[in-house]
C-alpha cells in the first residue's frame, strides 16, 4: 500500500513547499486569504509556481509537465490552499483544462494550451453554465451550428471565472438537436480571446470583488481544429473531471486560513469554549482530509468514486461555512476586510465568500443526488 | 495474524450467524453481555491480545471492532484485549487468561491503595466499570503512597452491583472494602503507563465500534427505504429521504475515514491528537446518524422489536464513554493550540498518509 520513495518525495516537496511559501509571505510578495483559490488571482505568483515545476506536475514532459504523481501533486495543491496562496490565476486550469485537453485534445491543442498552462502564461476560462443553465447542465442552449471548415457559435454564458483575463474559453455547446437524449449532442469549443464577437460583461460580488462574467456570443466563427474532443461527446468528457473537480481540498480547505490564524493564536490560557470550537473543526477537517485521500487514491487505482467525491464536496464545503460560524465568537470586533488585525480580515473573508462554498461545482443537493443514485434509491 | 481479509470474513460469517439481532436482544435481557459468543471469539484467537501480529496489532483490532460494533456485539473486547490484557503486557504481568477488566477505567477514579506491612490494603469505589460482571480477573488502578499502583484482585473478593448503560450492557459499580493483598499481587503502574493512556485507548476501541454501528444504522436506514412504500412509491424515492440518506452516508465515511487514519498514526508523535479527532467526529456523527435513521423509520424505529434501536442505543452510549466528544474535542483544541502559530496543519499532514 505504501511506496517509501513516493513517501519520501512527498515530505521533500512538502518541505520545500512550505520553505516557498513562508518566504513569499514574509517578504510581502503574498498575503494569506480565505478562498484565494477562487478570488487570488496573481499571475506573477503563477509564474513563480511554474518556474519551480508546480504547475502541471502530472503532465508528459513533451507538454511542460513534469510526469511526478498525483500524490505529490495533492501536497503542492494542499501546501498553497492551507496557505492561503493567490493561485485563482491557475486553479481550474491545473485541475482540469489541462487534464481534460491531455485525455481528449488534439496535438495542437496540447502544444499550445496546456504547455501554455503549464508556463503559468495562460488562462482559460470555462463556460459551462448559462443563464437558464445551472445545476442542470444538460439544458444548455448554446449553438454550435455547422459552416464551411468549422462552426458558429451562439448564446451567452454566465458565471464565467476570469474571462476577462483569459486567452481561450472553452465553451459547451449543443451540436445536436435531439430533444430526447439531452445529454447526447453536446460538444466544446475552444474559442480564442479576445475576439470581436465575443463580449465580456463583469458581474461584480458582493464582495465588489470580480471574477465572475456574463460571456456573449455572437456568431463566434471556429475552425474543426477548436473543437475539443468529440463532436457530441462532450458530455462523457465533462462527467469525467468531476470525481477529481468534486473531492480535491480545495472543497474543504476554502477558510482553513481562519482556522490556521485562531488555532496559532490560542494557547493554555483560552477558554475551553474557545479549545472545544478550534478542537470540534479541526476533527471535521481531519477526517475530510482523510476522506480525499482515500478518493485520489481510489482514482490513481482507477476505481469510480462518484459517490465518495460527492461526499467530500457536501462535508467539506458545509465545514467550509462552519469555520467562520463557529470562531466569530472568539473574534472580538466587527468583523471588516478594512482592519489591521488578521483575524478580522480573514473572518470577513470567510463569511462574505460563504454563500459560493456549497454551490460552486454543483449545488450541494445535486451532490447529495448523486450520492443517493449509488445508495441505489434512485 | 494480520489484517488479511481472511479474519474479517470469518469474524463477518461468525457474527452474521450467531450475533443477530435476536441473539443481542437476548444477551441483553440474561446476563446483559453475550458470553456464548465471547467463547467463539476466543476459539478464533481474537480474545488474546498476543494472537494479533505487534506490528499491525492495533490496526487489527480496530477492523474486529468496527466489525463488533455493526454487529452490535455485546463483548469486551476493547476492555479485556485492548486495555486489560495490554496493561499486562505493558506491566510485565504473566499473561492472565479469561477476560482482564481494568478498574476504574477513569481519569477520576477513586481507589486507594494503603501499605499493610507486608500487604495491600484497597479501598473505595468504581462506578461504571464496563463488563466488571464478565471479568476473570480485576486489575485494580489505585493511588498508593509513592503513586498509582496496579493490584490483581479475584472479582469475588469485590463487592459488585449491577448497572447499565442505555443500551443495557454492563456498566458495573465495583466496591473493595479494605481488601487485603500479599504484596505478589501489587506492583507499580509502569513508566509510560498512564491512566490517559488506557483512556485513549478506550475512545479508540469505542470510536471504532461507533465506526461500526454507524455503518449498520446507514444499512437499516436504506432498506426501510427501499421498502416501505407511501403515497404509492418507496419512501426513498423522495427527495428529502434521498438527501438525508447521503446525509447519514457521509457521517458514516468520514467517521471511519478518521478511525482508520487514528489506527495508522498510533507511535506518531500525534497519536493522541489523532484519537481525540477519532473520538470527537464519531460522537458528532452518532447525534445527527440517529435522528436522520429514526426519522426514516418512523414509529417502527423506535419500537423494541426493532433492530435500529440497537444500534441507536449504543450510539447514544458509546459517544460519551471513555469521554465525550466534547471532552475529546477540548483535548485537541488544547493540542493543536499548543502546536503554535501555524502548527496546526502540519499537525494534520505529520502522519498517517499512505
Amino acid at each position: 500500500m505504501t511506496d517509501p520513495e513516493i513517501d519520501r518525495r512527498c515530505r521533500v516537496l512538502r518541505e520545500e513547499v512550505r520553505d516557498f511559501l513562508r518566504e513569499e509571505i514574509r517578504s510581502g510578495a503574498i498575503t494569506p486569504q480565505c478562498d484565494a483559490w477562487l478570488t487570488g488571482f496573481d499571475p506573477a505568483f503563477t509564474r513563480r509556481l511554474a518556474r519551480r515545476g508546480w504547475m502541471g506536475m502530472t503532465w508528459p514532459k513533451a507538454y511542460g509537465g513534469h510526469e511526478r504523481s498525483q500524490l505529490e501533486r495533492f501536497v503542492v495543491i494542499e501546501e498553497l490552499l492551507a496557505a492561503g496562496a493567490p493561485t485563482a490565476a491557475h486553479h481550474t486550469n491545473d485541475r482540469q483544462v489541462g487534464p481534460m485537453i491531455l485525455r481528449c485534445g488534439t496535438e495542437q491543442q496540447k502544444q499550445t494550451v496546456v504547455a501554455g498552462i503549464a508556463r503559468g502564461e495562460c488562462v482559460v476560462a470555462i463556460g459551462l453554465s448559462e443563464p437558464d443553465t445551472g445545476s442542470d447542465l444538460a439544458s444548455v442552449r448554446t449553438r454550435a451550428s455547422r459552416i464551411d471548415g468549422g462552426w458558429r457559435i451562439s448564446g451567452s454564458k454566465i458565471w464565467t471565472s476570469y474571462a476577462h483575463h483569459a486567452q481561450y474559453l472553452i465553451a459547451l455547446c449543443r451540436t445536436g438537436e435531439s430533444r430526447e437524449q439531452r445529454h447526447v449532442g453536446l460538444t466544446q469549443f475552444i474559442i480564442r480571446l479576445p475576439d470581436p464577437r465575443v463580449r465580456i460583461r463583469p458581474i461584480k460580488l458582493l464582495t465588489g470583488g470580480h471574477h465572475f462574467n456574463q460571456v456573449f456570443l455572437d456568431d463566434v466563427e471556429v475552425s474543426d481544429d477548436d473543437v475539443l474532443g468529440e463532436v457530441g461527446g462532450a458530455w462523457a468528457q465533462i462527467s469525467a473531471e468531476l470525481a477529481l473537480e468534486r473531492s480535491g481540498p480545495e472543497r474543504f480547505l476554502s477558510t482553513f486560513p481562519l482556522l490556521s490564524h485562531v488555532a496559532g493564536a490560542a494557547g493554555a490560557s483560552s477558554g475551553e469554549e474557545m479549545l472545544c470550537a478550534i478542537g470540534e473543526l479541526t476533527s471535521q477537517l481531519w477526517s475530510l482530509r482523510s476522506m480525499s485521500m482515500d478518493v485520489a487514491r481510489m482514482l490513481e487505482a482507477g476505481r469510480s468514486t462518484n459517490a465518495e467525491a460527492a461526499m467530500v464536496k457536501d462535508l467539506g464545503t458545509r465545514f467550509e461555512g462552519d469555520v467562520p460560524e463557529r470562531l466569530r465568537a472568539f473574534i472580538a470586533a466587527q468583523p471588516t476586510a478594512a482592519s489591521a488585525d488578521p483575524a478580522q480580515v480573514l473572518l470577513a473573508q470567510a463569511i462574505l465568500q460563504s454563500p459560493g462554498y456549497t454551490l460552486r461545482g454543483g449545488a450541494n443537493e445535486i451532490l447529495r443526488g448523486i450520492v443517493a443514485r449509488d445508495l441505489g434509491l434512485r | 495474524m494480520s489484517s488479511d481479509t481472511m479474519l474479517v470474513d470469518t469474524l463477518a460469517r461468525l457474527l452474521e450467524a450467531k450475533s443477530r439481532p435476536a441473539d443481542v436482544q437476548a444477551a441483553e435481557q440474561e446476563d446483559g453481555w453475550h458470553a456464548t459468543l465471547w467463547r467463539e471469539l476466543d476459539a478464533l484467537g481474537l480474545a488474546d491480545i498476543d494472537n494479533f501480529d505487534p506490528e499491525h496489532g492495533l490496526v487489527d483490532q480496530l477492523a474486529v471492532l468496527q466489525l463488533l460494533g455493526r454487529h452490535a456485539a455485546s463483548v469486551p473486547f476493547v476492555e479485556s484485549v485492548m486495555i486489560g490484557q495490554w496493561l499486562c503486557r505493558q506491566a510485565g504481568l504473566d499473561a492472565m487468561p479469561g477476560i482482564v477488566i481494568v478498574v476504574p477505567l477513569d481519569p477520576s477514579g477513586g481507589v486507594s491503595a494503603a501499605k499493610a506491612g507486608d500487604a495491600w490494603q484497597l479501598a473505595g469505589t468504581a462506578a461504571k466499570v464496563p463488563f466488571a460482571r464478565a471479568g476473570n480477573r480485576l486489575l485494580i488502578l489505585a493511588s498508593g503512597p509513592d503513586g498509582p499502583v496496579v493490584a490483581s484482585v479475584d472479582p469475588s473478593d469485590c463487592s459488585l452491583a449491577r448497572s447499565a448503560n442505555m443500551a443495557g450492557e454492563p456498566r458495573d459499580t465495583v466496591r473493595l472494602d479494605g481488601l487485603r493483598l500479599p504484596a505478589s499481587s501489587v506492583c507499580p503502574l509502569p513508566d509510560g503507563v498512564t491512566v490517559a493512556a488506557l483512556w485513549e485507548r478506550g475512545a479508540l476501541g469505542r470510536a471504532a465500534m461507533m465506526a461500526g454501528a454507524l455503518q449498520r444504522a446507514l444499512e437499516l436506514s436504506l432498506q426501510y427505504a427501499k421498502d416501505r412504500k407511501q403515497f404509492g412509491r418507496p419512501i426513498g424515492a423522495f427527495q428529502a429521504v434521498q438527501q438525508n440518506l447521503a446525509i447519514l452516508a457521509a457521517e458514516v465515511t468520514a467517521t471511519r475515514a478518521m478511525v482508520d487514519l487514528a489506527g495508522r498514526v498510533q507511535g506518531g508523535r500525534h497519536q493522541r491528537a489523532a484519537v481525540a479527532s477519532a473520538k470527537a467526529r464519531a460522537g458528532r456523527a452518532a447525534g445527527i446518524a440517529a435522528r436522520i435513521a429514526h426519522q426514516i423509520h418512523g414509529a417502527m424505529g423506535f419500537t423494541g422489536e426493532y433492530p435500529l434501536q440497537l444500534f441507536t442505543r449504543r450510539l447514544w452510549s458509546w459517544r460519551d464513554e471513555f469521554g465525550s466528544d466534547r471532552d475529546w474535542a477540548r483535548v485537541l483544541g488544547a493540542l493543536a493550540a499548543a502546536e503554535g502559530p501555524g502548527g496546526l496543519w502540519p499537525m494534520i499532514t505529520a502522519a498517517g498518509d499512505r
